[in-house]
């Protein structure tokens, strides 16, 4: 029966560490996509109020609706981030129960 | 000697047998999301792309063919579908996040049918804009549902 506890420790940091940088790229590139998505819906809407083809009372409305959609977009942010950490965390407990069950035999 | 060394098996042997069960009732996987469903992505693609479609057919529209009435079945048929997904999300366990931004979606769309039903007509610029901001709101639904695509376990 073999446990070696620093040894079943690094290999659950190992785990942690592969799951949450194989999600970190997702993370950054989904709030790039935000951020340019916004930027571009930005100048158009400027664009279109400094045209005279939207009216002040439009224009100020729909400013105000891109704080919903940002909060919206920091939910799917949010998600992504639970998904990081719900892999990392079950990779992590897989191997602690893998080494406990090699330990007694078991596996 | 012998007896010391048998009870000293016997306590290890307990010891394990503890930490088996420990671990068999209470390792469990963690779980802070509700499940994927493929069905529930591919609504939200497809009434999306119904929202695309209407707002850009109004656009085309000549200013005659632009009031309300003429497009209100199918803001009638896209905000069924909406509410359906809201209802959907708000059924599963572990939905906070998704039930805020369909609701934001459903709003936001309430209010823009809400405002060319008011006004009978709608301008392209005014269009354009609902359609980037409705586009802007479906996003994170659609990115929601398929960050679940890639849980594990």
């Amino acid at each position: 029966m073999t446990f070696d506890i620093n040894e079943v420790l690094a290999q659950m940091s190992g785990a942690i560490k592969n799951e949450v940088s194989d999600n970190w790229s997702l993370i950054k590139k989904t709030t790039n996509n935000f951020l340019q998505s916004r930027k571009a819906r930005l100048e158009l809407l400027t664009s279109l109020r400094l045209d005279n083809q939207l009216s002040e009372e439009f224009f100020q409305a729909r400013l105000e609706d891109e704080k919903k959609i940002l909060t919206s977009e920091l939910h799917a942010v949010a998600v992504i981030t639970k998904v990081t950490a719900q892999n990392a965390a079950n990779a992590a407990i897989s191997i602690l129960s893998n080494a406990v069950k090699t330990a007694l035999g078991i596996l | 000697m012998f007896i010391a060394s048998k009870k000293s098996s016997l306590r290890l042997f307990i010891y394990s047998v503890c930490c088996f069960l420990f671990i068999s009732y209470t390792a469990c996987t963690v779980s802070l999301l509700p499940t994927y469903s493929a069905e529930l992505e591919a609504q939200i693609t497809s009434t999306s792309k119904m929202t695309d479609m209407l707002y850009l057919e109004i656009m085309d529209a000549p200013d005659d063919k632009k009031t309300y009435s003429v497009y209100a079945d199918k803001y009638r048929e896209i905000e069924t579908e909406i509410n359906s997904i809201l209802l959907k999300n708000e059924v599963r366990p572990k939905a906070d996040d998704f039930i805020a931004s369909a609701k934001a979606l459903k709003e936001y769309f309430v209010q823009a049918k809400e405002d060319h039903k008011k006004r009978n007509t709608l301008s392209n610029a005014e269009l354009l804009i609902y359609n980037e901001q409705l586009k802007a709101l479906w996003k994170p639904v659609l990115i929601e549902e398929m960050a679940l695509s890639k849980l594990k376990y």
